[in-house]
C-alpha cells in the first residue's frame, strides 16, 4: 500500500512540476498510461491471493521433493498427517488445505512452503521421542505457513518484481507462473530452507506460536523443549549440519521458550501411541 | 469412461453447478418445508427441513447415486424403503444423481421433462435460469417445490463429501491404527479447501511435479475419511477437539 502511494504521490508530483515548468509536455502525457502504471503499482503492492500462494507452495514442494523422496511408510505418512492437522486446526487459517509429508533422509530438518505443505524429515522423527514433540515442530512449520514467512522473501527478492505478471493475468490461473520465474522461486526457497535460513525474527515468531498452537491443541508443549534439548546433544552431527545452519541454536531457542512454559504437566504427551504409530520407523523411513 | 457419463450427466442438471438454491414445497397450499440446494461440477446437497421442525435432514448427491446422511455415515436412499415426504420429493433436485441406475429420465431440448423414481413422478418447468417449479407426485399425493432463491456459490467441497457408513470390518482396520486407510494415488486431486491454485501444476524448472500430485492425490483421496479419522484419533489420545488446554 505504501508503495503504491508512494508512486501515486510521485506521479502527482511528476505531473504537477511538469504543469508549472513544461506546460506543452504535460498535453503529452497520456491520462490512461498514468492510471494504468498505478494500476500496475497496487497490484505489485498487494498480497498474493490464496491460489497464487498455493501455486508457489507447489514451486516450493517440487523443489524439496526432487531433493529428497516422500517416505514410503504410509503409517507413518498418515500419522503425521493426523497430528498436523490436529494442530493446524488451532492456527489463524484451519481451512487452508494442509498437506504433511514425511520425506525420506537421515538429516534433521523440518520445511514448510506457501500454501499448506508441511515436510518432516525421518531423521527428525528419528530424534523424537513422543507426540507431543513432533505437534510442537509441525506447530512450528504452520506458523511459518500462517505468517506467509517464505512469501514475504519472496517479495522482499523481487523475484516477482513489480508484479507486472500477476496485473496481467488476474483470474488466469499459473499463467504468469512460467518455467524461469518458477526456477527463480525455488531457488530463492531451497536457498533459505537449506543454506542461509529465514530470519531469526521469523524462526522466534515460528516457535512461539508453534508452541501455542500445540498448547491449544491439547498438547504438552513444553515437550517441544525436550526435542530442542536433544538437538542441542545432536549439534555437532552430520544429521545437524543443515539445521544448525538455518536455525539459532538449540540453546538459544530453549531460553526463548521457556518463559511460554506456565503449566509443565499439563497436556498429552502420548509417547506409547507414539511408539506404535512409528514402531517400523527405520533410517530409510520405509 | 466414467468422466464421459459424467458428461452426459451433467448434461441433465435441472439447474447449474455452482449455485445455491431454496426451494419451498406444499401440498396444495400447505407449506410442508423447505429444501437447500447447493451444487458443484461434482456433487450436489440438498438440505430438507420439515415446516415447524428444527431438525434438518442433509441428501447428497454423489458416488454413483443418491445418499442419505446418518450417525455413523451416508447411506444409499435407495436401501431405505421408509417413504416420508422428504425421501420422496428431495431426489428430484438432485439430478444428474439418481436414485438407483434404472430410473427412467426423459429430456427435451436439453432439459428434464420428467423423473421417475421409488414409485414417485417429477414434472419440471423451467425459467431462463434453469428449473423453476416442479411438480412431484407420490403415494396418491402431489407436493410442488417451487424455487425462490438462485444465487452462485462455491461452496467448500467438503459439503459435496460422501462417508459410507462403515462396516464392522472397516471399524477394526482403523482401529488397528490405519485410520485413514491405503491411500490411492490414481484418485483425481479434487478442492479440499482454500486456495487451491491450479492442481496439477507441472512447470520445467527442475522440480519434482509428480511428486507434489501424488502428495496431493493422495490427499484428496483420504480427504473423505479425514474428519471421522480425525475424531478418533483425537478422543483416542484427548487432544483437539477432546482434550483442549483451556
Amino acid at each position: 500500500m505504501m508503495r503504491t502511494r508512494l508512486l501515486a504521490l510521485l506521479i502527482a508530483g511528476v505531473t504537477t512540476a511538469a504543469h508549472a515548468q513544461f506546460g506543452d509536455i504535460l498535453r503529452k502525457i497520456d491520462p490512461n498510461k498514468v492510471t494504468k502504471s498505478v494500476k500496475v503499482a497496487r497490484e505489485a503492492s498487494r498480497d498474493f491471493t490464496e491460489g497464487e500462494e498455493a501455486d508457489i507452495g507447489r514451486v516450493v514442494s517440487a523443489r524439496i521433493l526432487a531433493t529428497y523422496p516422500l517416505a514410503k511408510n504410509e503409517k507413518l505418512q498418515q500419522y503425521v498427517t493426523l497430528v498436523g492437522n490436529t494442530v493446524a486446526a488451532y492456527s489463524s487459517r484451519p481451512t487452508l488445505e494442509w498437506h504433511f509429508a514425511v520425506i525420506d533422509t537421515p538429516i534433521i530438518n523440518a520445511f514448510s512452503t506457501p500454501g499448506g505443505f508441511i515436510f518432516i524429515t525421518t531423521g527428525a522423527l528419528q530424534a523424537m521421542k513422543n507426540e507431543a514433540e513432533l505437534a510442537g515442530v509441525l506447530g512450528h512449520e504452520i506458523a511459518h505457513c500462517t505468517q506467509r514467512h517464505i512469501l514475504k522473501e519472496i517479495k522482499r527478492s523481487n523475484v516477482i518484481s513489480a508484479s507486472v505478471d500477476l496485473a496481467q493475468s488476474t483470474g488466469a490461473g499459473a499463467q504468469w507462473l512460467n518455467d524461469d520465474r518458477a526456477r527463480q522461486i525455488g531457488q530463492l526457497a531451497y536457498d533459505k530452507l537449506f543454506t542461509t535460513g529465514l530470519s531469526r525474527g521469523d524462526e522466534a515468531e515460528a516457535d512461539r506460536i508453534g508452541f501455542q498452537l500445540a498448547d491449544a491443541a491439547g498438547y504438552r508443549a513444553g515437550e517441544l523443549l525436550n526435542f530442542l534439548a536433544e538437538l542441542e546433544k545432536l549439534e555437532t552431527t552430520s544429521a545437524m549440519k543443515q539445521l544448525t545452519a538455518t536455525h539459532p541454536a538449540p540453546a538459544e531457542r530453549i531460553a526463548a521458550l521457556r518463559p511460554l512454559v506456565r503449566q509443565p504437566e499439563h497436556g498429552a504427551i502420548l509417547a506409547e501411541r507414539w511408539a506404535s504409530w512409528t514402531a517400523k520407523l527405520s533410517r530409510t523411513g520405509t | 469412461m466414467r468422466d464421459l457419463a459424467m458428461v452426459l450427466l451433467a448434461a441433465i442438471s435441472i439447474v447449474s453447478p455452482g449455485t445455491e438454491s431454496r426451494w419451498a414445497v406444499t401440498k396444495g397450499a400447505t407449506p410442508v418445508g423447505t429444501i437447500t440446494l447447493l451444487t458443484s461440477d461434482n456433487g450436489a446437497r440438498a438440505e430438507w427441513k420439515a415446516t415447524g421442525r428444527p431438525t434438518t435432514i442433509v441428501f447428497l448427491g454423489g458416488n454413483g447415486g443418491v445418499w442419505l446422511r446418518t450417525t455413523g455415515g451416508d447411506v444409499q436412499l435407495s436401501t431405505i424403503s421408509a417413504n416420508s415426504v422428504e425421501n420422496a420429493v428431495t431426489p428430484a433436485l438432485l439430478l444428474p444423481f439418481t436414485n438407483s441406475p434404472g430410473d427412467a429420465v426423459e429430456s427435451k431440448g436439453g432439459k428434464v421433462t420428467s423423473y421417475a423414481y421409488r414409485g414417485v413422478k417429477a414434472t419440471y418447468t423451467y425459467d431462463t435460469k434453469g428449473a423453476s417449479k416442479v411438480e412431484v407426485k407420490s403415494g396418491g399425493q402431489t407436493y410442488t417445490l417451487t424455487r425462490n432463491v438462485l444465487a452462485s456459490s462455491n461452496a467448500d467441497a467438503a459439503n459435496f463429501a460422501i462417508r459410507p457408513k462403515k462396516g464392522a470390518a472397516a471399524r477394526l482396520a482403523r482401529l488397528s491404527g490405519d485410520l485413514l486407510g491405503p491411500s490411492d494415488t490414481s484418485v483425481s486431486a479434487t478442492a479440499g479447501g482454500r486456495g487451491v491454485g491450479t492442481k496439477g501444476l507441472k512447470l520445467n524448472d527442475g522440480g519434482n511435479y509428480d511428486a507434489v500430485a501424488k502428495l496431493e492425490n493422495r490427499d484428496a483421496a483420504w480427504h473423505e475419511k479425514l474428519d471421522d479419522a480425525l475424531a478418533e484419533f483425537q478422543k483416542d489420545g484427548k487432544v483437539g477437539k477432546n482434550g483442549r488446554n483451556e
